[in-house]
Formats: C-alpha cells, sequence, structure tokens
C-alpha cells in the first residue's frame, strides 16, 4: 500500500494519543498515597473548543458572508405556528390519511343518483372522437422538448437515449380538454339552456381556507387546473333526511401518526377565506378538474382530490352559514375529475358537518371514490427484448371511463333547465 | 469517500440531499488516495440515530427501502408530526408498531425484536444494535449491516457485550439500544462480478501495466519496529530486614 500523507499524519496523531492515555501496569511498593490523585469519572465526552468567532466583513451586503433571516425577521410573523397544505403535499399513507383529516365515510363506486345517468347521454361516432383525441395528444402533435431519463423497473441498468418529444403537461392539457368539449356538447344538444348557465374557467386563482384541527391551525390554499360553474347548488348525493342513517359506519385509525404529518410547520403565515370566481353570476362549483402531472401513485392522487375538494367547500361554507360550528342547515356537494396520462379517476365529496375533531358523532361527510378507469393501453419502447418491442404501441380502447364522464358533467343539468325557464317566464310577466 | 451537502438551518430533514464525491482529494485539491475516483450519482438521506429523551414513544414503520450510501437499509418511521430515518432491523415490513421507553424495571423486559430499551432492562442473552457509549449521547456501536451485539453478563454496576470484533465492553445500565440485528446481513458475502462493476462504483485500480521498478517493489523483509515504548516505573532499593 502506498504510503501516503493522510496516513503518516494520522499515524502520528494516534501515537500521541496512546502516549497520553499509558498507565502502570505494576505499582512499586512504596507508592505515594492515593488520596492526592482525583480520579475522574466519564460522565460525558469532552467537547471541542469552540473556535473564535469570525470578524465581521468590511461590506455589510457581502455575499460570501450571507446569514439568513431569523423566523422573527421574516414578514407575517405570528406566535402561533400554523401547518400550511398546497398541491405539493403528498399524504403517506394515501386516501386513508385523507379519509381521517375530513371525517368522511369511503365509499366504491358511484353514488346512485350518477349512476342512473350512465349511458342516457349519446354521442355519435364515439370511439372514433374519442380515438382521436387520444393521438392528438400523443403522436400528432409537433412538441419538440427535451424529456426527462427514462428508467425501466424490469432492467435498471440499461441506459436510453435522451428524446425529444411532448411534455406531460401538454399532453394532458390536450386530453382533458378534448373530452370536456365533447361533453359538453353532449349535454346541451339534450339540454340547450344550459349554455347560457355554466362557465368553463380555466386556472382560477386566490382560493383558500383555513380552520381549526385538534388545537392546531390548518391553512389551505388550493390550487386547480380547471372548473364547470353552474348558477344553481349542486342537488346532495343523500338527501338531508337519509344522512344521520347513512352515517353509522366508523372511520379507521391511523394511531401514531397524527393527519398533519406532511403539511409544513411555520411561524410566518397569512390567513385568508376565499373563492376566486365569486363576482360573476355562475358562481357555484360544479366539477373541479385537476390535472396529474406527476409520478405519484392512483391513491396519492384521489387523496389530493378529497382535500381540494373539501377546501373548496369549507369556503363557501363559511361564507353562505357565518360562523357555523358544527352540522350545515343544508348538506353541500363536489364533484372533482382527475386525468392521468391514461386513465381517469372520479371523486364525489358530501360536506355534511363542519366538526372535524370529533370522529364518534351521528353526522358524518361522505365520499365516493372511482379509481383507475384506464382508457387505453401504452406500451414504451424495451429494445433489449427483440425487434416487436422497439417502439411506442398504443392499444385496446375502452370507453367505459368516457361515459362515467358523460355522467357527471350531465349531473344537475336537467334542474338547471327547469329554474332557468322558470326565471326567463318571471321576467315575461 | 465523499461527503454531503448538510441543510443551512442545521435541522433535521427526510428530503434527499447531494452526495459530493471527494474523488481521493485532500481538502488542498491533491490527491491523497489514487484508488478513489468515479462512481454513480446518488442521494444522501439524513439518518437519525439518537433515541428521544421521552419516558415511553410509539412509531409507526412507513417505508423501507435500501440505502446507496451505507450497508444498512432505512426505515421511514413517523409519529405524530415528526418523521424521521431509522436503522431497519433484520424482518421489519410496512405497518408495524416500534415502543422506545427509558424506564428500567426490577423484572426484565420480554425483548421484541425492533424496540428500544436501557440495556438494564434486558434479559441476557439478547442480540441488540445501535448501542449507545455513554447515556444521552446517540447510538454508536453495530450500525452496519448485519452486525449485531449480545449481552453476557452483568459485572456489580455494568452490563457486559459482546462486540462483533469479539471484544468485551462494559457498559453503564441506562445506555439505550435496540433489540435485533441489522438488516441486508450477507451483503458481503456478494463477490464482485470484475473490474467493470468495481470502476462503475467508485473503485480504481492499483497500479497500472508498466512502471518502472524501484526499491520499493517486491518482498519485504524488514524488522519489527518499536512502536510504543512505554515508560518504566521507578527503582527502588528494597531491604529485607530480619527480626534480631
Amino acid at each position: 500500500m502506498r504510503i501516503t500523507r493522510q496516513l503518516f499524519v494520522s499515524r502520528k496523531s494516534r501515537i500521541k494519543l496512546l502516549l497520553d492515555n499509558l498507565t502502570y501496569k505494576d505499582l512499586p511498593l512504596n507508592a505515594p498515597a492515593l488520596s492526592d490523585v482525583d480520579i475522574v469519572k466519564v460522565n460525558e465526552r469532552k467537547k471541542h473548543e469552540e473556535k473564535q468567532q469570525s470578524l465581521p466583513p468590511e461590506l455589510a451586503d457581502d455575499p460570501r458572508f450571507y446569514v439568513p433571516l431569523k423566523h422573527e425577521e421574516r414578514k407575517n410573523y405570528r406566535q402561533v405556528p400554523a401547518f400550511l397544505y398546497n398541491n405539493k403535499c403528498r399524504f403517506i399513507e394515501g386516501t386513508k390519511q385523507a379519509c381521517v383529516l375530513t371525517k368522511s365515510l369511503r365509499f366504491d363506486g358511484l353514488p346512485e343518483n350518477v349512476q342512473q345517468l350512465v349511458d342516457k347521454f349519446e354521442v355519435p361516432n364515439e370511439s372514433r372522437l374519442v380515438q382521436k383525441a387520444i393521438l392528438k395528444s400523443q403522436l400528432w402533435d409537433s412538441a419538440k422538448e427535451l424529456l426527462p431519463r427514462r428508467k425501466d423497473p424490469e432492467y435498471p441498468n440499461f441506459k436510453f437515449n435522451r428524446e425529444y418529444g411532448i411534455p406531460l403537461e401538454k399532453k394532458l392539457n390536450m386530453l382533458s380538454f378534448d373530452f370536456f368539449r365533447i361533453a359538453e356538447t353532449a349535454v346541451a344538444a339534450k339540454y340547450p339552456q344550459t349554455t347560457k348557465t355554466r362557465r368553463m374557467i380555466f386556472n382560477p386563482s386566490g382560493m383558500a381556507t383555513f380552520f381549526k384541527y385538534n388545537e392546531s391551525l390548518l391553512s389551505f390554499y388550493v390550487g386547480i387546473n380547471a372548473v364547470i360553474t353552474s348558477r344553481s347548488m349542486l342537488s346532495p348525493f343523500v338527501p338531508e333526511e337519509q344522512v344521520e342513517s347513512k352515517s353509522s359506519g366508523s372511520i379507521p385509525s391511523i394511531y401514531p401518526i397524527s393527519p398533519t404529518i406532511d403539511f409544513f410547520k411555520t411561524h410566518n403565515y397569512n390567513l385568508k377565506n376565499s373563492i376566486g370566481f365569486s363576482e360573476i353570476s355562475s358562481k357555484f362549483p360544479h366539477t373541479l378538474i385537476l390535472l396529474n402531472d406527476n409520478d405519484w401513485s392512483e391513491d396519492e392522487r384521489q387523496a389530493r382530490a378529497l382535500v381540494t375538494a373539501m377546501g373548496v367547500l369549507l369556503a363557501q361554507a363559511k361564507k353562505t352559514f357565518p360562523g357555523i360550528k358544527a352540522r350545515l342547515p343544508a348538506p353541500m356537494a363536489v364533484q372533482v375529475v382527475n386525468v392521468s396520462e391514461t386513465a381517469l379517476n372520479f371523486t364525489y365529496f358530501q360536506l355534511n358537518t363542519v366538526d372535524f375533531d370529533n370522529t364518534e358523532d351521528n353526522v358524518k361527510n361522505f365520499v365516493w371514490f372511482d379509481t383507475n378507469n384506464v382508457l387505453f393501453d401504452k406500451l414504451m419502447p424495451q429494445p433489449w427484448k427483440g425487434d416487436e418491442f422497439k417502439r411506442t404501441r398504443i392499444e385496446s380502447l375502452d370507453l367505459d371511463g368516457f361515459k362515467k364522464l358523460l355522467a357527471t358533467v350531465g349531473y344537475c343539468a336537467d334542474l338547471e333547465e327547469s329554474l332557468t325557464q322558470f326565471h326567463d317566464k318571471l321576467i315575461e310577466l | 469517500m465523499g461527503r454531503p451537502e448538510t441543510p443551512p438551518d442545521g435541522k433535521y430533514t427526510t428530503e434527499p440531499l447531494r452526495f459530493i464525491r471527494s474523488g481521493g482529494r485532500d481538502l488542498n485539491g491533491k490527491v491523497v488516495n489514487a484508488k478513489i475516483g468515479g462512481g454513480p450519482k446518488v442521494s444522501w438521506f439524513m439518518r437519525d440515530s439518537n433515541y428521544p429523551e421521552v419516558g415511553e414513544r410509539d412509531e409507526k414503520v412507513l417505508r423501507v427501502h435500501p440505502d446507496p450510501v451505507r450497508t444498512a437499509h432505512l426505515a421511514l418511521v413517523g409519529s405524530g408530526n415528526h418523521k424521521r430515518y431509522i436503522i431497519a432491523h433484520q424482518n421489519v415490513k410496512e405497518g408495524d408498531v416500534i415502543t422506545t421507553s427509558c424506564q428500567i424495571p426490577p423484572i426484565p423486559v420480554r425483548a421484541v425484536e425492533g424496540n428500544a430499551h436501557p440495556l438494564g432492562a434486558l434479559p441476557i442473552g439478547t442480540i441488540v444494535h445501535n448501542i449507545e457509549k455513554i447515556p444521552g449521547e446517540g447510538g454508536r456501536i453495530c450500525k452496519a449491516g448485519g452486525s449485531s451485539a449480545l449481552i453476557l453478563r452483568t459485572l456489580g454496576d455494568k452490563v457486559v457485550l459482546r462486540l462483533p470484533s469479539k471484544h468485551e465492553m462494559a457498559l453503564d445500565p441506562k445506555c439505550m439500544a435496540t433489540v435485533g440485528q441489522v438488516s441486508n446481513s450477507g451483503h458481503d458475502a456478494i463477490p464482485w462480478k470484475g473490474v467493470g462493476e468495481k470502476m462503475s462504483s467508485g473503485y480504481r485500480p492499483r497500479t497500472g501495466w508498466r512502471h518502472r521498478k524501484t526499491g520499493y517493489h517486491g518482498r519485504k523483509i524488514k524488522p519489527k519496529r518499536t512502536f510504543i515504548v512505554k515508560p518504566t516505573p521507578p527503582k527502588y532499593e528494597t531491604f529485607k530486614l530480619s527480626g534480631v
């Protein structure tokens, strides 16, 4: 082995250490009295001597000696800490954690009112239009941007070449807005008055709420990609008389963990309660649209959908029923559609109470989950397998998810039509 | 073979941090060890080997995955509003619940894998890891993959352990330790596949093909050097007195 400078230096210090810690093994007969010697018991390690602090720099703005500000000196400092939530909070336990936070019972599938509307809206050339939308987003777009590196779990050491193509964000935008355009025309063909009452807003801003959960302040700043609004509130999935009888189940517990484990704790925050689209005539949210521009699992995406739905309804409830602390006089509902690259996810949320602390209560909120409605299979290239697997393949179309989307967009369309007719007749009189 | 980029706050985070490889270079920039160089880009996770100073605490295992920088696996563990990474023991799964307690009852505690107790509370014959040398300091011994220590006996005020190097050590019974063996036990039994695997993981070869031979090359036959010189105790004149 080559003796390097580092080893030579460490050898010297080791000799020094050994010489310092030597002890006598054989005591002489006429030893001196031990009462003069102090025995030191080892309870703590020696702490390194603190280095002298360097002198302050000559220039006050020198970036080499930058020291970040303390929390008390930054703006919006409050003594009571708060937990913040935003789009990038990833729930570690998924929908279980979100259900405990929102005190909601979980059901799988579509609610009954929406299940009845499947297959009631007709779209001519349905499969051709859906295939066109898919191929537009995946193949025919002319964008050429550097895509991130690919890794295949079947062969982790294989190095793919860098490719140029369509980024994920653009794919989701093209797919989702084509689908919603087809759905809205199908609904408008049957109920033509919905074109006056409904609106679609892109990137609404300013949605925020705050509330107390187990003696801690939570502050929500919710981000949504698009929203369909209407002039009247959504009718709830479960009417008010049956709420108590249906909320007889129990919510599972996540004992050593609290559901705010993934929130960000700060002392600098602002509290705000607002909905972004309250200054227009159609101000009640009908469906929220979220685009999954990330690599999360479907469970985590559905949890994000639940929490955004809860935040939007809370902000609305605080405005319509100011000063409320428990059960609402009238339940409120909203629908959420989650769009990922090859599949659609749906959540339906109904808010009955605002008291989220008490888990053993007569009244609870309800949530319906319908995940992973796969529309088509996308198989990426795996060149180590052979010539057949060299190119990407798009196979096996499945239209079940699209029919559920038509049902969600067409929910409560007949009510709006009858209301507008009533409204127009009043004006005539 | 490198150093991590610690956060400027100094606080604990669970986020992956940048790991800067040294390349065998010193602070001055010169090559100190020529057998290090290259290797993949990895991320470094802050691993917490301290024991909390409360009476009792429950924690839940959330994720388990291998560590690219260390030989032992990592386990993400959470309780309340705090998450941290700890050393994973051999048979760990997602969903387990781990307890730590600082109390020493008169009857020894039944040892369950994964729990942490002080050494005075555990019975003789238990296998432990992540042991403290001084109480309150943090785990120091047996943190590598597959290692473990055995509790042999009590010696008066102290507890005697057998370490993986077959030395015996006497420690304070208030020192904390976790029960079980560290994960990834067979990592040193897997041989290297060849030079390519070693080079791609950050090791460089010892020498090249042709080098000028000097007096340093060849078999070395030298006398052992006298390393430590113990100072001898002073000599006293001894007299034997006979009673007359």
